[in-house]
């Protein structure tokens, strides 16, 4: 396996039940690599947020017998890595802000993912300071983030995961409840990713946002398929 | 003094007060325990305004407490009888009113607590070597706390805004209401619960059994001063 | 033709924070008005304003002529139909049709009435497959259908909408927006209050902004 790819998936399936004919995720297999920005897209309960479950590890194959196929993270087996590890390697952000920040200060948010990982104080302190810095969201540092924007939120939420030192950032629909002025912030910041070597897996609904995508998928009954888009960001599709 | 108390004071104060205030039965001490309570919350710059908004509502029912705690208590002098029978004693109100004092000092020493911000309570947790996922459970509680209340909130405007008027409804079909706001709420917190157990555990959340802080509480001058008045005042209330 | 809707000079205030100020509006029944604005710039608190949930600090506002202070909730709710940003605030039956006949049962309607209004229901909001789920269990789409179908049992003159896209992928956005324009076309009026431009330009007929604590208006 090329250990360069940060993540491959290979024929990956998956059923809730043994009962349903249709399977979720039908035999999916696909690849990433650094620096790209990824896009899936699907109707509403097709299972992108299933999909992105199983490459987080939060639905894990040590747990659940009905997976079937091979997830790699920079050539490692999904099935060696717990929970732990993987989040080493990756973090996800989700749609609502309000159920992931936890505490009344920015840099103690920034801290927590570093301090259960056990990172040294100093390292703590410079990662903050380095991931404020590369998101312009320094004059947030000592901010109560309850109190910020919908945008300035999903942002502090993003840096959390940076400061982790993470490859692979996986998002789910982060933009939808987030204005204009917010969206652009966040995306200017996903551009600053990708350039950085980071691998960004992003699920969309809104179409508009994916003009930043190197390649968009669709996944429809269990299939994953690149989906013609043709880049136009005020295009509406359907 | 204010918040720059260390928080491990704090919690040695919130337990001194709440435990004198289970341990003592004498109305007096009670009173004598509160005033202190009343005191350190000054310092500490409790809002007692809100503290008070909040514990309004359930005024009425402290009453209540007091007259029932009353009339199970039939020592003493009669104050109120009715047909012979001694419905309320000089000892029963004592009685109540001494149970209302440890309600309030309790209510004190946890408002306290509040004066220091979460994430200080939990390092202080960490320093003394408490049980970290415990106190991170109740912070996490705490926090989600008023967002419970919303919903609640919201679930009973919207049954409002259906065209149902409460007030013409028979105690039945109120008691029927509220059993309608169970299920929603149960499922929204679920699926709150849910996720933020999902984000947390993709933050390394009891990923080993250790864990390191950005900040670490130091104990300073002022921390020391209050420790040695609190132990000298609290020995002597036991001594007393 | 006289507003259903009269805002006038209505301000608000939270902790110290001037969140609306002297805000005039109308709204009158056969039209589809949009309110924009950034997160935090006050679109929900104006909307609980409107149906009376939350007291504004100066001004006055008028339903069909009268004075919101002057009406419970429940009248309110009879006049105009609120769609709450999380749509799980407004449900709460054990299944789809008891979610349906809740507030007809408590009013003890007839309950051949309530049997036929409820299958009117089913079938115009397509929920012929969720009849008997609970709407916890429903998409995002059926759940706003649900809710809004509720709504429309009580036969308002008005709907105000917080948010109603959210969590819609672009079959399901467009489907509301010929729901709710067939609902316009039956006399109803709609305020719906958005951050998403697109569906918003598509089926407004006037758009006024949330800004600084105003409502601009006309963009």
């Amino acid at each position: 396996m090329d250990k360069t790819y940060p993540l491959v998936i290979k024929n990956l399936y998956f059923n809730y039940s043994n009962t349903k004919t249709n399977a979720i995720i039908d035999s999916i297999s696909f690849s990433v690599n650094n620096g790209q920005i990824v896009a899936i897209v699907g109707s509403s309960g097709v299972g992108k947020t299933t999909l992105i479950k199983m490459i987080n590890g939060t639905i894990h194959p040590n747990d659940n017998k009905r997976i079937k196929g091979e997830i790699y993270i920079f050539g490692e087996e999904i099935k060696r890595l717990s929970k732990p590890q993987i989040s080493k390697y990756m973090g996800t952000v989700f749609q609502d802000p309000d159920t992931q920040i936890i505490f009344s200060c920015v840099e103690d948010e920034l801290a927590f993912g570093m301090e259960n990982l056990c990172f040294p104080q100093n390292d703590m302190t410079k990662r903050i300071d380095d991931v404020l810095e590369l998101l312009n969201i320094e004059s947030l540092r000592y901010r109560n983030p309850n109190q910020l924007s919908g945008g300035e939120k999903q942002l502090v939420v993003i840096a959390s995961i940076l400061c982790l030192d993470v490859d692979i950032i996986i998002l789910d629909e982060v933009l939808a409840q987030v204005d204009k002025k917010g969206k652009a912030k966040i995306l200017k910041v996903l551009e600053k990713l990708k350039n950085q070597g980071k691998t960004i897996i992003m699920i969309e609904h809104d179409y508009g946002n994916l003009f930043i995508a190197d390649s968009v998928y669709r996944l429809e009954e269990g299939k994953l398929n690149l989906f013609n888009f043709n880049g136009d960001k005020n295009e509406t599709i359907y | 003094m204010k918040s720059s108390v260390d928080p491990r004071i704090k919690i040695f104060i919130a337990l001194c007060l709440s435990t004198s205030g289970v341990l003592f039965t004498r109305v007096d001490k009670l009173l004598v325990i509160l005033i202190i309570g009343v005191i350190y919350g000054l310092c500490f710059n409790v809002q007692y305004f809100s503290v008070y908004k909040r514990i309004r509502r359930y005024l009425q029912l402290f009453i209540v407490i007091i007259i029932i705690q009353s009339i199970f208590n039939h020592d003493g002098q009669a104050v109120l009888t009715i047909n012979g029978f001694a419905l309320l004693t000089d000892e029963g109100i004592i009685r109540g009113i001494s149970y209302l004092f440890r309600i309030y000092i309790i209510v004190l020493s946890g408002a306290i607590l509040t004066t220091s911000n979460m994430r200080d309570i939990l390092q202080a947790f960490i320093q003394l070597k408490l049980p970290y996922d415990i106190a991170f459970m109740v912070a996490i509680g705490i926090k989600f706390m008023p967002l419970l209340v919303e919903e609640i909130q919201n679930i009973f405007t919207s049954i409002q805004l259906r065209g149902i008027d409460i007030n013409m409804l028979s105690i039945k079909k109120r008691i029927e209401i509220v059993s309608y706001l169970f299920m929603p709420v149960i499922m929204n917190t679920l699926v709150r619960a849910k996720k933020l157990a999902i984000s947390v555990d993709a933050r390394g959340f009891r990923a080993y059994n250790k864990r390191t802080s950005l900040r670490q509480l130091r104990i300073k001058h002022i921390d020391e001063v209050v420790f040695f008045v609190t132990i000298v005042v609290f020995s002597g209330c036991i001594y007393f | 033709m006289k507003p259903f809707i009269s805002v006038n000079n209505v301000s608000y205030q939270l902790q110290n924070k001037e969140i609306l100020k002297d805000v005039n509006f109308k709204a009158n029944c056969y039209e589809w008005i949009s309110i924009i604005g950034d997160n935090g710039s006050g679109k929900t608190t104006f909307c609980k304003i409107m149906m009376g949930i939350l007291k504004p600090t100066k001004g006055e506002i008028y339903i069909d002529g009268e004075p919101l202070t002057e009406m419970a909730l429940f009248e309110i709710g009879q006049k105009i139909g609120y769609l709450f940003q999380n749509v799980g605030h407004q449900i709460f039956a054990p299944s789809v049709e008891e979610e349906l006949a809740f507030a007809m049962r408590f009013k003890e309607i007839d309950e051949i009435v309530i049997s036929k209004k409820i299958e009117e229901m089913i079938n115009r909001f397509k929920l012929q497959n969720a009849r008997h789920i609970a709407p916890y269990f429903l998409s995002q789409g059926e759940k706003q259908r649900l809710a809004i179908a509720t709504i429309l049992l009580n036969n308002p003159k008005f709907l105000i909408l917080d948010e109603p896209t959210t969590g819609l992928d672009y079959e399901r956005k467009n489907e509301l927006g010929k729901l709710l324009c067939q609902i316009k076309n039956e006399g109803i009026g709609i305020i719906m209050v958005s951050h998403d431009i697109e569906f918003v330009k598509q089926y407004s007929n006037r758009i006024f902004q949330i800004k600084d604590g105003r409502v601009i208006g006309e963009e």
